[in-house]
């Protein structure tokens, strides 16, 4: 039988490019607001310039990249083409529209009508994707763990947004029981853990394996560790509402960090398995990020168990912050735009060339070189900046924050570059 | 890969343009990544008749290699009707990876 019909057909580039460019302009932004802060670096993270970094990275950066790649995924998990590239293309206007508005609503400080805007159209984006996904799945394989992992994860990514739009309006119309300070904690981990943490975990899975070309595979674990990681956050949020003492968080941390164990191991067994035995820099960068997970947990572990001064535990969650959303969520988005934007444009620019003659492969897209320098700077600069938190040492936060930023420079130049690859 | 053929030059250099033609992610050439699993080569009636296969279902170069291959065929072999017969049964493994597409793979 000719299968050929049968085949799903790839995202297209137009679609999701929009994605990456955000992204990648984000990126930057947050890395020059982030300098711009090291000459001045605030005492506390409920600072405006603190949480627009933040939004910044989460939304415009992660959560932008991340909506992008699963686009492109979803086809590969789901088996069954995307639902509608329409409605992708309304979730990029609806969220890319949002995400400066409620931005800027956080660098002013302002939680008026701007940053409320922000947040509803935000909100819309979300659930725009969230539908797209479930019926590409629905009309698919939703047997597929990967593709599981990934509408749960959108579940969660729903929750924080709602829960965001929550403490947006409780700033003006007082709605919740507490004020918005006191939720952030709760909108925070939902959003790390349930979002990001899962929708990571889901699809490294799945790439990590196929680039390694490694026989390896173990849908055991992974269920185990998808269920682990749904009750860890579940847990947290029924401890957070019932107000619990803090040592009970340790219950959901622990899940976590079993969770992250058994995900440890996954990744050892496909790297012995593998038949692919050279390790190319950008998956070595994405396995490196992989395990810079294990540092947040720990971070969160010291400030659950020992007691630390008012002035340490800002200090500490600031690091802690900082490693999430510079050290895994950025590490693994730098090394994994490089095995996955060189193939989009690939399919675009060449395809039609391929078998016709010689033409450059996705790999020689883009720079090694420039990679190379990129990850070097960037993980100069994130271990400096990281020591400069605890320290509260200006001269080294300036310092590192510039290499953060070269690095940023680096990484969008060399976008840049596969974005424009021809055969002119 | 199993070659039907009343003409043993001509499907050797039917093989050899599939030799040619590499996979975009890992650069093997399709028949030493095992893609392909038979080449009917029938000179008399300038027919070709390739069947084979992809990595998983789903891949996201399918529609890029399988054209590829087709491309491959009809420029070399311009006149001739070029018939491409994608199959899953049996599915790929890594098994079918050639010894020399293992070796270059291990480098």
């Amino acid at each position: 039988m000719n299968n050929r019909q049968h085949i799903s057909h790839a995202t297209a580039a137009t679609v999701v490019k929009p994605f990456f460019n955000y992204a990648s302009l984000a990126f930057l932004v947050a890395l020059v607001l982030l300098l711009i802060s090291s000459f001045k670096f605030p005492r506390h993270y409920f600072e405006p310039v603190l949480l627009t970094v933040t939004h910044i990275m989460a939304l415009g950066w992660g959560t932008m990249m991340i909506i992008g790649s699963v686009y492109q995924l979803i086809p590969v998990f789901a088996e069954q083409s995307l639902f509608s590239e329409k409605l992708a293309k309304i979730s990029f206007v609806l969220t890319a529209t949002g995400i400066p508005l409620l931005s800027y609503g956080f660098l002013k400080f302002d939680m008026g009508m701007t940053m409320q805007a922000g947040a509803v159209l935000i909100n819309l984006g979300v659930w725009v994707f969230f539908f797209n996904i479930l019926f590409t799945v629905k009309k698919g394989k939703f047997s597929d763990i990967h593709a599981a992992y990934i509408v749960y994860s959108i579940v969660w990514l729903l929750l924080t947004a709602g829960i965001g739009l929550l403490l947006v309006l409780n700033f003006s119309l007082n709605i919740l029981s507490k004020d918005s300070l006191y939720f952030l904690s709760f909108h925070a981990h939902i959003g790390i853990a349930g979002w990001f943490l899962l929708l990571v975990t889901g699809v490294a899975a799945r790439l990590v394996p196929m680039f390694m070309i490694s026989k390896y595979r173990n849908d055991r674990i992974l269920k185990v560790v998808l269920v682990l990681m749904n009750f860890s956050v579940i847990c947290f949020a029924l401890l957070f509402l019932m107000e619990m003492d803090e040592v009970f968080y340790l219950i959901p941390v622990g899940m976590i960090f079993s969770a992250l164990v058994m995900l440890a191991r996954y990744f050892y067994q496909c790297r012995k398995m593998r038949l692919r035995k050279k390790t190319e820099a950008p998956l070595k960068l994405s396995l490196l990020s992989l395990a810079l997970i294990l540092l947040p947990v720990c971070s969160l572990i010291c400030m659950l168990i020992f007691n630390q001064s008012p002035s340490g535990q800002a200090a500490l969650i600031q690091q802690y912050g900082f490693l999430i959303f510079f050290g895994w969520i950025s590490l693994i988005i730098l090394g994994m735009s490089f095995k996955t934007i060189p193939f989009i444009i690939w399919n675009e620019q060449f395809r039609h060339f391929a078998g016709a003659g010689t033409i450059p492969q996705p790999s020689a897209l883009y720079s090694k070189k420039l990679f190379n320098a990129m990850a070097l700077i960037y993980m100069t600069g994130f271990v400096l900046f990281g020591l400069s938190i605890m320290g509260r040492w200006q001269p080294l936060m300036i310092f590192s924050s510039s290499l953060l930023l070269l690095s940023g420079c680096c990484y969008a130049v060399n976008i840049y570059r596969v974005q424009y690859s021809n055969m002119k | 890969m199993n070659i039907i053929t009343n003409d043993i030059e001509f499907a050797t250099m039917a093989s050899k343009v599939l030799e040619m033609v590499p996979d975009p992610e890992t650069g093997l050439s399709v028949i030493d990544l095992g893609l392909i699993y038979q080449l009917d080569v029938d000179k008399a009636a300038k027919m070709i008749f390739c069947s084979m296969t992809l990595t998983t279902r789903f891949c996201p170069m399918g529609e890029a290699i399988i054209e590829a291959v087709e491309r491959a065929l009809k420029i070399k072999f311009p006149g001739h009707e070029i018939k491409i017969n994608l199959t899953f049964d049996p599915p790929w493994t890594s098994d079918r990876i050639s010894p020399k597409g293992k070796t270059i793979l291990n480098q």
